[in-house]
């Protein structure tokens, strides 16, 4: 390697500072979005559990072995709902939900099932494309102005067809959750068949209801918003571990960039003095020879 | 006077003492005072209006969901709730495209895929009215 000039070394000292400035930035963009992203987490609490209560309320008058989001089949055919962020720069986040999503399909197909993958997520939609993958829909840019009901509405009426008509018989969704404001884990959770928890003792309280215009009807259509709402729950879920993710790996960067500074400044300081005493001996050795 | 919730996965959008209700339900509209009976029925894409005496009616676009009637308390679970000035016209105008012409290929849906995009369509076509955009 030829040996840097002070100019030169100065010059890749600006742009380490100059990456710097940037992942600081980056940092604390990902903790504004973090703080929003729980905040949207925390307001979904009172409708999950007025839902989940009615669901479990209703599901008693339902039979479960015909209702068809609740019947439970052999597993032979399995849709995996993959979401990832649409950007990288968020560490090992996005590679975490592949590599689970690529250990499960392989599994699977050595068990003689078929995979199916909807994929939700610039990051999945680029890894999964022409692999040889069964791809039902992909789906990218759903985090700037998507992330709602409409959306999901629109994806669990898709999964809930194809349980409905056989073409899956279980769907499962796979992202990652946030644990502490420090870990998030890659969480596999099972969306269909669901699986309601019977309260018995309400029995005697929804006795005395007028149930329009029947109690199956009301159920299933609560069990569409369960759906629905699953799929948006992990869609905020995603995005606050991203987030987090993002502002770890732009912190650690701008660490790194800041030791990256501090050795270069010390060669760079080394190659000053170097120059200056080079330059010396060539003064006294030019004096020298005049005299 | 009963109290009133309007929860979406957003959040508790209203809360507080009202005096009626009045909300489209898949058997139409109905209009709840207090004392009114035991219900749970489902709610379908309209107008959500909430009367409290000496003020003004605040108003909502709902799209589907269930409401909770009891004795003391109305529970409405919606999925989507917008004032009026909130609705993303540009978005929901994509959205009744997109229903739309996957309808116009019918004899390749599945009923229940004809279900779902008829639903997609009534939604964005009840928003749409509501948003003051002329639609049919």
């Amino acid at each position: 390697m030829a040996k840097l000039s002070p100019r030169d070394i100065k010059r890749k000292i600006q742009g380490i500072k100059n990456t710097q400035r940037i992942t600081k930035a980056m940092k604390a963009v990902s903790a504004a979005k973090l703080n929003k992203a729980r905040a949207m987490l925390n307001a979904t609490r009172p409708y999950s559990e007025r839902l989940y209560d009615l669901i479990n309320d209703l599901a008693m008058f339902v039979d479960r072995d015909i209702h068809p989001l609740l019947k439970v089949r052999e597993e032979r055919k399995i849709d995996y709902v993959v979401i990832t962020a649409d950007r990288g720069l968020a560490g090992a986040f996005n590679s975490y939900v592949i590599k689970r999503t690529l250990s499960d399909v392989q599994k699977f197909q050595e068990e003689g099932k078929e995979v199916n993958l909807l994929l939700i997520g610039r990051k999945a939609v680029q890894f999964f494309k022409n692999k040889g993958f069964n791809i039902i829909e992909e789906y990218e840019d759903i985090y700037r102005d998507h992330m709602n009901l409409a959306f999901t509405s629109k994806v669990g009426g898709i999964l809930a067809e194809r349980y409905e008509n056989e073409k899956t018989d279980a769907v499962y969704l796979i992202n990652n959750e946030l644990i502490t404001t420090a870990t998030y884990e890659t969480k596999v959770r099972k969306l269909f068949p669901i699986e309601p928890e019977l309260s018995y003792d309400k029995l005697s309280e929804l006795s005395r209801y007028n149930i329009e215009p029947s109690a199956e009807d009301v159920l299933e259509e609560l069990l569409k918003r369960y759906i629905n709402f699953q799929l948006y729950r992990a869609l905020v879920e995603s995005s606050t571990a991203e987030h987090a993710a993002r502002m770890i790996a732009m912190d650690n960067a701008t660490r790194n960039a800041g030791e990256a500074i501090k050795r270069w400044t010390i060669i760079f300081n080394k190659a000053r003095q170097e120059a200056i005493t080079t330059e010396l001996i060539d003064i006294i050795n030019a004096a020298n020879a005049i005299e | 006077m009963y109290q009133l919730e309007v929860v979406t996965p957003k959040g508790i959008v209203f809360q507080g003492e009202v005096e009626q209700t009045v909300i489209n339900t898949s058997d139409g509209e109905i209009g709840i005072l207090e004392n009114h009976m035991l219900l749970l029925t489902n709610v379908v894409p309209g107008k959500l209006r909430i009367e409290r005496p000496d003020e003004e009616p605040i108003e909502f676009a709902v799209t589907y969901g269930t409401i909770d009637v009891r004795g003391d308390r109305v529970i409405v679970l919606v999925e989507e709730a917008f004032e009026i000035g909130e609705i993303n016209v540009e978005q929901e105008k994509k959205i009744l495209e997109e229903a739309t012409s996957k309808l116009e290929q019918k004899e390749t849906l599945s009923l229940e895929e004809i279900e779902n995009f008829e639903k997609m369509r009534d939604r964005a076509e009840t928003l749409l009215e509501l948003a003051g955009v002329k639609v049919r």
